[in-house]
């Protein structure tokens, strides 16, 4: 499987996954956002393809850029094939990005307030609205909202256990422009593989 | 194909005079290698010659046994698939009758197909040396760890040897293609269709997982030697190698078919349309795609719209009502009953064309969510025509106006159409609104490549009743799907879309004569022609429907050359049982007027069109001048100078019978020459001059007689 970045004319930033090989085919093959992150660390990116497609790919993992050795072995047990070829990797040393802030996802029903003060620890939400009902994007300190089609891929996730890991791929995409090393789930427990894929990109989970 | 037995995986062998020995062996390693799973063995023989120690041998294994008589012909396919029909197994895997599998090879494949309902499992197949046929294998017993050692890895370039997928896929691709038969490629063309499908391909190489070919002859080089046996393998190569979808068998499957789930659920909302709705619903009928339901939403109508549906005899149809809540609700409502994997639209004043459902299935491929295709709009008064053709579908295409494919030609996948409803809040415009949502969320719809939908033009249609409202919300739903470009890529966008190139479909500049036969009873007087022999119970029950049939034979002297039926003056209410049944035929535009006032017989035309296109081919070749002479008697060889030099051919046409004398003339003056001679003849009832191909027709003289 091979994995592309897209800026289109129209404003759509995109993930864009192109089925090789053994793979089986993708009903959806582009994670849409209407607006691209500022920051694109590669393995903040490599973790946010592998939510939205990583279990799909059979035998190869291609990304655009090079990747930690870390980061690249925690998708290959995600995908729970250790065959899996995940290229290309970077061996030199390199930081994590930078943060301090806890970053919450949260679909489009979601009604929950933030409470934010100058003594604790400050926390963002990332509102990941669907690209049918929403377009473009807008911020506040607190949070960023942002139409997008991660909605669609809970279709068949639902089934597999994976529901919700499009729309926490989004989180992982926007977190260090929004200054977050911690990522959480409203509601919902992320399981432990995919803890391990976040921890490998250096996000904390609560 | 729904599984409700508590059994884990079939195991299916299609089977046709290859031997007991080897049958039995087979059996016996396979049900040693459930370990643990409930297995079951299903064996179908398609058309063995001698079945019935095959069918005591199987079922004294305690395994089931199906036969299926056939004409000869050898269809793995067909074979498999009647197999899979009676399986009962959450995982489905089929093999052959010369393979051997280690002990618990089926129940480590069951255990990777469970775990990954979204893979198909194969085997590498190692072929055992010559010295170990089924003979030595009965005789000396299953040696396994000699067998690794002496047996050669075929290699990854097949499939058939075993291949293992959750029962779900079998029924997401229907099968394997039954058009391929003989010999090739329908295991590769299965393997290949369930990865379109979305399952990944896992060869499965574990320590003590082994497949094994006993030694035979080889079948293969045999088929390819013969010279018809060719021919078919080739066109098996063609459908591997040229046709992208991944279901098949859309129009005839041997599976046993769900009624419960139907492929396609047609969604018609209607209000008041009683007098139309009728011709929209036979239209469905008469789909060469037999495998659907519709769903009628009657949204609140105050005439007989529901004693007009309910009156058609069809347990697909299914009716509901709701109180004028809105065509947006009533499509919704039509969405949330629907049964099938894909919901086809069609408003309830339009015609879909027999072919539809059949080329949008066939455009649907990987990572396609629904397809459309051009429409021709016909006035329902003069039966004028105007096609309307479309652009491939994408942002781009769709970006400079908010345009979106007609949408009484849209075919959706049901998951999508649920994910997106239609936004009720709407009043025009709901269509328009909905494909524009579902571009901006990356789903792909393609253009079949067709005419698919008639679409009519009368006094009461919704865009002409109520053209502002259209007119508010088309740019409402631009704008919207605009919002998120920068102003500066607007006019590049718009651009690139305007460059993008129409579609072309079948028929292209004579859309017309493809299409007019299918405008309603009111405008055009159509005759069915069928293009295949039918047995005697088909003509039975086509005359049921249809009493008025015409047998057209054609002789070449005793030599009966064809025979067409042709049934003339069939209405729309006829036409679905030529699809029930399955019979090839096309509709055509003819009419039939008595032989005794030896007008033009039109469907004699058809016949007479065929002889020449055999002759002359239909495209332009060598120039050649063709005099055709049509006489109600053989022509005397008094009146006649000579008839040596003409091809004699008789079409018998119910009761009657028509002399066709054919000659190719040197120079078109010898043919008008030759063919003012003839048309004075008394028995002579028409002449006709060709040149080069049977579209140019250069003269035709009615004599009148």
């Amino acid at each position: 499987m091979k994995i592309s970045l897209v800026n289109e004319l129209n404003g759509r930033f995109g993930i864009v996954a192109e089925a090789q090989g053994y793979d089986g085919a993708l009903w959806l093959r582009e994670l849409w956002l209407d607006r691209r992150p500022v920051a694109m660390h590669q393995d903040r990116i490599a973790v946010a393809a592998t939510l939205a497609f990583g279990r799909k790919a059979a035998n190869e993992l291609t990304l655009e850029s090079a990747i930690s050795p870390g980061t690249a072995q925690a998708i290959k047990n995600f995908n729970s094939n250790l065959s899996l070829n995940v290229s290309p990797v970077d061996y030199n040393q390199k930081r994590f990005p930078e943060g301090s802030n806890a970053l919450r996802v949260v679909g489009d029903d979601s009604s929950a307030a933030l409470a934010n003060s100058v003594e604790a620890r400050r926390e963002m939400s990332i509102r990941v609205l669907r690209s049918d009902r929403f377009a473009g994007s807008l911020m506040s300190m607190e949070s960023l909202s942002i139409s997008s089609n991660a909605f669609i891929f809970d279709v068949n996730a639902a089934e597999q256990g994976e529901k919700g890991f499009a729309r926490l791929a989004v989180g992982v995409l926007f977190a260090e422009d929004l200054g977050a090393d911690t990522i959480f789930y409203e509601g919902t427990a992320i399981p432990e593989t995919v803890r391990d894929l976040l921890i490998s990109c250096g996000l904390k989970t609560k | 194909m729904t599984n409700t037995s508590s059994i884990d995986l079939s195991v299916v062998i299609g089977f046709k005079n290859w031997g007991l020995n080897r049958l039995e062996l087979a059996i016996r390693s396979i049900r040693e290698s459930f370990g643990s799973i409930k297995g079951e063995v299903v064996v179908s023989d398609y058309g063995s010659t001698e079945f019935a120690e095959t069918k005591a041998l199987v079922e004294g294994l305690g395994c089931k046994y199906i036969y299926t008589e056939t004409d000869g012909t050898w269809s793995r396919s067909r074979a498999l698939n009647i197999g899979f029909s009676i399986s009962e197994g959450a995982v489905l895997a089929c093999t052959d009758a010369d393979m051997i599998f280690t002990p618990g090879t089926f129940q480590r494949i069951f255990e990777v197909v469970s775990s990954n309902p979204a893979s198909t499992v194969l085997l590498e197949c190692r072929d055992l040396p010559k010295e170990w046929t089924d003979v030595e294998v009965r005789e000396k017993g299953a040696q396994w760890l000699l067998f690794d050692e002496i047996s050669g890895l075929r290699g990854r370039w097949g499939m058939g040897g075993m291949v293992a997928v959750h029962r779900e896929v079998v029924s997401k691709v229907r099968g394997l293609d039954e058009r391929m038969h003989t010999y090739g490629c329908e295991d590769i063309d299965f393997g290949e269709r369930t990865q379109r499908a979305g399952n990944r391909i896992l060869w499965l190489d574990e320590p003590g997982i082994r497949m094994f070919h006993m030694w035979h002859e080889p079948s293969g080089p045999a088929a390819e030697a013969n010279p018809n046996d060719l021919k078919i393998i080739d066109a098996n190569r063609y459908i591997l190698y040229n046709d992208k979808s991944f279901i098949r068998n859309t129009t005839s499957w041997l599976c046993a078919e769900d009624p419960g789930k139907p492929l396609v659920s047609v969604a018609i909302a209607t209000r008041n349309r009683a007098h139309l709705i009728e011709n929209s619903i036979q239209s469905v009928l008469a789909q060469t795609v037999q495998d659907f339901e519709i769903i009628i939403i009657d949204d609140g109508s105050t005439d007989n719209t529901r004693d007009i549906v309910l009156g058609i005899s069809d347990e697909r149809l299914r009716y509901f009502r709701q109180d004028g809540l809105g065509i947006a609700a009533a499509r919704n409502l039509a969405t949330k009953n629907a049964r099938g994997r894909y919901i086809a639209v069609l408003d309830d004043d339009d015609i879909m064309l027999p072919w539809r459902l059949e080329a949008q299935l066939k455009s649907i491929t990987n990572g396609i969510q629904g397809s459309y295709g051009a429409f021709v709009n016909f006035d329902n008064e003069s039966g004028d025509l105007t096609i309307f053709n479309e652009k491939n579908a994408s942002v781009t295409t769709a970006f400079e106006r908010g345009g979106a494919p007609g949408h009484s030609t849209w075919m959706i996948d049901a998951a999508v159409m649920r994910m997106l409803p239609y936004d009720e809040t709407i009043v025009s415009g709901e269509d328009n609104n909905l494909f524009l949502r579902m571009l901006r969320s990356g789903f792909r719809i393609v253009h079949c490549g067709e005419i698919v939908s008639l679409r009519r033009l009368h006094g009461h249609q919704i865009t002409q009743n109520d053209g502002n409202s259209h007119v508010r919300f088309a740019g409402l739903n631009r704008y919207f799907f605009r919002f998120n470009t920068a102003s500066h890529n607007v006019p590049k966008i718009e651009e690139l879309g305007r460059k993008m190139p129409w579609v072309s479909v079948r028929g292209g500049k004579d859309f017309e004569n493809l299409v007019r036969p299918y405008l309603p009873d009111h405008l055009v007087r159509r005759t069915v022609v069928l293009d295949e022999e039918i047995s005697e119970s088909q003509l039975a029950q086509i005359r049921e429907a249809a009493p008025e049939v015409v047998g057209v034979t054609r002789f070449r002297q005793t030599e009966i050359i064809s025979r067409t039926i042709a049934l003339p003056h069939i209405t729309w209410s006829q036409l679905h049982v030529f699809a029930k049944l399955g019979v090839k035929h096309s509709v055509k535009i003819l009419e039939t007027e008595s032989l005794e006032n030896k007008k033009s017989l039109n469907i004699v035309d058809h016949e007479i069109n065929s002889f020449i296109e055999e002759s002359l081919g239909s495209k332009k070749n060598k120039e050649q001048i063709k005099l055709l002479v049509i006489a109600d008697r053989l022509l005397s060889s008094d009146a006649f100078e000579s008839t040596s030099d003409f091809d004699l051919q008789r079409i018998v046409y119910g009761d009657q019978t028509i002399h066709i004398y054919a000659s190719t003339c040197d120079s078109f003056s010898m043919a008008i020459g030759k063919a003012k001679l003839l048309q004075s003849l008394e028995e002579v009832v028409r002449v006709d001059v060709f040149l080069n191909d049977a579209k140019s027709r250069l003269l035709t003289k009615v004599t009148g007689k």
